[in-house]
């Protein structure tokens, strides 16, 4: 048994518990071992004994129980051995927290409340896993409590927070009742949260027919408002019920089936309260109902918030329950707005997890998710810089099919897509078994629009490599455009380029002589070293060329402002001597740091640089093979 | 520059200067009293005797009034032994004036110097040099030979004599090897003179210092010389100075094109001097120097080059990488374009076609200058990217010079690949932007540089495009309609293949530009673009809702347009002259200069 006293709330752990106060209290039996159930016995005694919990308070607070975050500090500190029952600390620490309600003022135990939104996270968390156990054993001042735990929902409304509402519901319903009362009409969204729960879980609470009577007025209350949030909050309450009372689900059928699905809020409303409620409700009934339901009511027609909640739900179902059965919910909802940077966080996470799972029906849901809209799958990783993660997970990963479908598919965004994909994953060919089932207009189709799309140096080699084995079969005009394309991409990349189809000219001849045609080119530039006709300079350049890079830095200045959020946190100095620098920092000078110059290097295709309107012009000549092609052929996909 | 040019045009020079340097009312004669002087201090000699005062470094020589006894300038060796004596005549050499104009005499003084002079003292040999910046006869040359015979070897038996004889070829010959510098010149030019060459030596052509200092410095030296002295030996004088500039210049990498900007300017003055002044031997000089030094070098750069020319992408070698480049060598391309057209267009104007064979020459030169922008064309796709409205000059000089060749395809081919690549500009396919219609280059970088149109940047009307439409109405019907429509449809009204508009795109406003009744006494001196008057066409419908046929359209606009103002092409002047000015001041071509030969003589043209 240790007698020594809680010296200071400095010490790093405070050693449970309340045998530390044991001496002081009589008729408590002293245990030498700390775990199990004698310790809940042991809190439940003082808890309920005034003098115990007096010096219980006296020895965690030799100064008084401070109104400060003191008072959590030192809680937060209670721990107890290693092998102990995880929930039982949180236990000791909720009662001992409820327990401040009988030793306090309600005034001073509620400003000990409101302490507890200013902790820091880590605190913060640890005192929120104990909130059931305070809110199950201490009634609050409606008033307050409707204030406060909407603070709190607003820090974070995960389940342990509802779980505590449940539980002072449970042990309070008459008090939590007068909290739903004070949340009528509130603006605020998480009051707004906390009521429709609140509404939801005291509807499922079977008690005498007053309390059915008061609860029926204010549900009443919502159900007529003429505020429509209000109503909403009534239909979602139902989530909440169905919840507590599965049996209750057939309400929501009723529910739903008076909704006008036309009405943005309430097509908002059924969506959600299905969805919601398809995440805890297990009965088959309600999951037939629902699923039936989804697949009925869904489409791409969808208000984008409505298809927000589709794609959170099938993502949840997806993490939680690894649930397949629901992405085609999102084929059905296609498109999406590219501004609903929400939906595009939960769509990029469903994605990743396919890949996780399984790579191939990954490749197959993208498929069918770029054919439905692949232009705006482009716009979102072009534009919105969406994706990143997703492509930083495909690293390495089996892609060359998918892509490969991608880039001979007749859907012309797809194509685009296919190119945008395989410049990024530095695709290097395609399996001959993509090429089994390819027509010749598939294949005209890629090169066309390979013809008019920026690619880098890798993209452009490993197209046009890819393409040899199918060239040599088409018609004649084709493999001129090829060699004519050839040549044109040979002129700018040169040698890096060439290199890798010298080993082909035995199997595909024509190459030869463009490969000789291009290496004339560029030896005949190397003869122009000295000449002197276009030694002469333009009156202005220089003045420009300053003007350009200026533009051309502030442009990457507020890019990089935008792309990252570190620019605004941190600080710039701007240290215009010297080739070195070093830091004054807490009475010291830091390290000498020499100014490192970086740079780096882009290969730009020559011709694109030298003759822009001649790129420009085969580009509209590409799209103008490529309607061709799509008029006058007949597509079978 | 052949070695026969540059002694032809030394051998020009020296001819006509009067044997000293005097100042006259009529303005400061240059003698080659100077030339000589400068040729002995070339040779290391020391001057004893001058025949004028040298003044200090900007300042023309006085001349002395004092007898010389037939000595005009008399020099020692360094050690001291040998004695130069010159003996000057600004005359032929013949029978006739051996005695009228004192060879004789002035010989014979000559031979018998004071050697009692303190420099004498060392002496051991006297060499007489007679220096006649003419020609002779052969009577003229016995009498010399005569004489000099008989003045002996010896002069009091100790100290030798010798006599030398240096024709107009000789002091040429020796100008060419051992004076081609600033100290050919009248000593009122040498220093500044000796500093173009230095800024010539240093400037790259069309850099910042070449356009600010050095060609207002040119064009202010040209104006000094000219205006003060506007007689032969000026005019003659500008060639020479032309070819000391290139030898001096030789190490600027940019010094072939660079010499040849400074040879425009020059040749501007010479013919501003050429159109006031009546004297034949003046306008001769002008025009010889037109012909043998500008048009014969412009020939022989793009003859020595023509293999340079053919490679393809050969203007874009010297590339910085940015997208600056693109204007860049549009600049240059434009350059050559316009020299090839001037080259073309003197060719047709000077080249005689007397006879048969003269006449095949002629066409073959015509044909090559021909080729050679054709082939710029094939090879240099910058060739095709006006820039800015002022290069209607440059379209026009590639459309006269396939014209008069009669290459009708090449001239169709050319407009519709400049059509395509416009249309790629029009409808902002590229970041080259549009013609700029203020014809400032600084906004067409600054739009490239900032990828964002300046505030001024004019794409709103278009001579140039006028220009070009009325270009076309020297083709075959089909191809006239063809071009025509297409060209306005797709670049005047931005409108694609299916007639709609492009969004966001403003039709163009075609403009043609009269110029001014005295446009012929100013154009080479200034540019004239905020002279004259301008004629919109801002819709060709001639009522409202009418069905618009263009070709009809511009051709009753055109017709409109030069009734309202008959424009008469200068007789005085050539042609490659006046577009050769309309270029270096950046002054907009009368439209009649593409009109007359398209449409004939005003209400003639039949469609």
């Amino acid at each position: 048994m240790n007698n020594a006293p809680i010296e200071s709330t400095n010490s790093q752990e405070i050693p449970l518990l309340l045998s530390l106060t044991a001496t002081k209290i009589s008729n408590i039996e002293i245990y030498d071992d700390f775990v199990g159930k004698n310790i809940e016995k042991e809190l439940a005694i003082i808890t309920h004994n005034k003098e115990a919990l007096q010096q219980l308070f006296e020895s965690l607070f030799p100064s008084g129980i401070p109104l400060s975050i003191e008072f959590y500090i030192i809680i937060t500190k209670l721990s107890l051995p290693d092998n102990a029952d995880k929930d039982l600390i949180k236990k000791i620490r909720g009662k001992i927290w409820a327990s401040a309600n009988l030793v306090l003022s309600k005034e001073k135990f509620e400003e000990l409340l409101n302490l507890l939104l200013t902790l820091e996270w880590s605190k913060f968390f640890i005192m929120y896993s104990s909130l059931t156990n305070l809110l199950s054993n201490t009634q609050i001042d409606p008033r307050f409590a409707a204030i406060w735990l909407s603070r709190i929902a607003q820090r974070s409304p995960a389940d342990e927070f509802f779980n505590a509402v449940s539980a002072s519901c449970d042990s309070f319903p008459e008090n939590m009742v007068e909290v739903l009362n004070y949340l009528y009409e509130k603006e605020n969204s998480y009051e707004l949260i906390v009521a429709s729960f609140l509404l939801g879980k005291l509807r499922t609470i079977l008690k005498d027919m007053a309390f059915s009577q008061k609860f029926k007025k204010i549900e009443d209350r919502f159900i007529y408002s003429k505020n429509q949030k209000m109503l909403s909050i009534y239909r979602l309450s139902w989530v909440t019920s169905i919840k507590y009372a599965p049996e209750l689900w057939t309400k929501i059928q009723t529910l739903i089936k008076n909704l006008q699905l036309n009405v943005p809020d309430e097509q908002l409303d059924a969506f959600e309260i299905i969805c919601k409620s398809l995440q805890f409700s297990h009965s088959e009934e309600f999951l037939s109902f629902a699923q039936s339901w989804l697949k009925t009511n869904t489409s791409s027609e969808l208000f984008s918030s409505t298809k927000e909640i589709l794609v959170q739900f099938v993502w949840q179902q997806l993490d939680k329950n690894n649930q397949l059965i629901y992405l085609d919910l999102i084929l059905l909802i296609q498109s999406f707005d590219p501004k609903q940077k929400n939906l595009w966080r939960f769509l990029e996470s469903i994605l990743v997890h396919l890949q996780n799972k399984n790579i191939e029906y990954f490749n197959s849901f993208f498929f069918k998710l770029a054919k439905k809209d692949a232009e705006l799958l482009l716009i979102i990783m072009q534009k919105h810089q969406g994706f990143e993660w997703l492509f930083s997970e495909l690293e390495n990963k089996k892609l060359d099919m998918l892509i490969g479908k991608l880039v001979f598919s007749i859907d012309t965004h797809c194509r685009k897509l296919g190119f945008y994909l395989f410049e990024k994953f530095k695709i290097k060919g395609f399996l001959e078994d993509l090429f089994k089932d390819l027509e010749e207009i598939n294949v005209q189709l890629a090169f066309y629009e390979f013809q008019r799309s920026y690619l880098d140096s890798h993209a452009v080699t490993y197209f046009l490599l890819s393409l040899l084995p199918k060239i040599k079969i088409t018609n004649t005009d084709f493999q001129n455009d090829f060699i004519s394309e050839f040549l044109v991409q040979a002129k700018n990349y040169g040698d890096e380029f060439i290199k890798e189809f010298r080993p082909f000219i035995l199997e595909f001849p024509p190459l030869k002589e463009v490969i000789e045609k291009a290496d004339h080119y560029f030896s005949q530039l190397e003869s122009l070293k000295n000449t002197p006709i276009c030694e002469l300079v333009v009156f202005g350049r220089t003045q420009a060329e300053h003007l350009r890079i200026r533009n051309f830095t502030q442009q990457v200045d507020s890019f990089r402002k935008s792309y990252s959020p570190f620019e605004s946190i941190t600080k710039k100095i701007s240290i215009p001597y010297g080739d070195s620098w070093r830091i004054y920092n807490e009475g010291k000078l830091g390290e000498s740091v020499k100014f490192q110059r970086i740079s780096s290097s882009i290969r730009i295709p020559r011709l694109g640089y030298i003759d822009p309107e001649y790129i420009a012009i085969r580009i509209l000549n590409a799209s103008t093979k490529i309607t061709q092609l799509l008029f006058t052929t007949k597509i079978k996909e | 520059m052949t070695d026969n040019l540059i002694t032809s045009f030394l051998t020009n020079y020296i001819c006509c200067l009067p044997e000293r340097t005097r100042g006259e009312k009529s303005g400061k004669k240059f003698g080659f009293d100077w030339v000589i002087y400068n040729l002995a201090i070339a040779e290391s000699l020391i001057s004893v005797r001058l025949p004028f005062f040298r003044g200090a470094d900007d300042q023309t020589p006085t001349t002395k009034t004092e007898p010389e006894f037939g000595a005009d300038l008399i020099f020692l060796s360094p050690n001291k032994k040998k004695l130069v004596i010159f003996v000057l005549k600004a005359e032929k050499l013949k029978n006739s004036t051996w005695n009228s104009k004192n060879f004789d005499t002035d010989l014979r003084n000559a031979a018998a110097p004071d050697l009692s002079l303190p420099y004498c003292s060392e002496l051991e040999e006297v060499q007489i040099i007679l220096a006649y910046n003419q020609d002779e006869d052969q009577a003229g040359i016995k009498h010399y030979e005569l004489l000099t015979n008989s003045l002996g070897k010896k002069i009091q038996d100790k100290i030798s004599l010798s006599f030398e004889r240096w024709n107009l070829t000789t002091i040429t010959e020796n100008v060419k090897s051992k004076l081609l510098s600033s100290s050919l010149l009248p000593q009122e030019f040498f220093t500044r003179f000796n500093y173009l060459c230095a800024q010539f030596t240093d400037f790259i052509h069309g850099s910042d210092e070449w356009v600010k200092q050095f060609i207002p410095s040119w064009r202010l030296f040209l104006d000094k010389l000219l205006k003060e002295n506007p007689d032969e030996r000026s005019v003659r004088l500008i060639p020479v100075m032309l070819i000391i500039l290139r030898e001096k210049g030789s190490s600027n990498p940019s010094h072939e094109t660079g010499w040849l900007d400074l040879v425009e300017w020059a040749m501007l003055a010479l013919w501003d001097i050429h159109k006031t002044t009546q004297r034949l031997e003046v306008k001769a000089a002008i025009s010889d120097a037109w012909c043998h030094l500008y048009i014969s070098e412009l020939r022989q750069f793009y003859t020595n080059h023509e293999s340079e020319f053919a490679i393809e992408h050969s203007l874009e070698t010297r590339n910085w990488g940015t997208s600056l480049d693109n204007i860049v060598v549009s600049v240059i391309a434009h350059w050559h374009i316009a020299r090839l057209g001037i080259l073309s267009m003197s060719l047709t104007e000077f080249v005689s076609e007397e006879t048969v064979e003269m006449k095949e020459d002629k066409v073959a030169m015509l044909s090559q200058v021909g080729k050679w922008l054709v082939t710029l064309f094939n090879t240099n796709p910058s060739a095709y990217r006006p820039l800015l409205d002022i290069h209607h000059i440059e379209i026009f000089l590639t459309w006269r010079t396939l014209w008069q060749l009669e290459w009708k395809n090449n001239i169709y081919q050319w407009l519709c690949e400049l059509k395509n690549r416009l249309f790629m500009r029009r409808t902002k396919n590229t970041h080259i932007p549009f013609i700029e219609g203020n014809n400032s280059l600084e906004l067409v970088f600054e739009h490239v540089a900032t990828n964002k149109k300046p505030y001024e940047f004019n794409d709103n009307s278009s001579l140039l495009l006028l220009c070009l439409l009325e270009l076309c109405f020297c083709l075959e019907n089909e191809k006239r309609e063809e071009l025509i429509n297409s060209y306005y449809k797709n670049i005047v009204l931005a409108q694609v293949a299916d007639g709609k508009a492009i969004p966001n795109i403003e039709p163009i406003d075609l403009i043609c530009w009269n110029p001014p009744n005295d446009w012929s006494q100013k154009i080479l001196k200034k540019s004239l673009a905020r002279e004259g008057e301008c004629h919109c066409l801002a819709d060709i419908r001639l009522r409202p809702n009418e069905e618009i046929n263009v070709v009809t359209g511009i051709y009753n606009f055109v017709s409109e347009s030069r009734s309202v103002q008959k424009f008469e092409v200068p007789q005085d002047l050539p042609l490659s002259v006046i577009i050769l000015a309309c270029l270096k001041h950046q002054s907009p071509l009368p439209p009649e200069l593409w009109r007359l030969p398209i449409f004939g003589e005003i209400h003639n043209y039949v469609n």
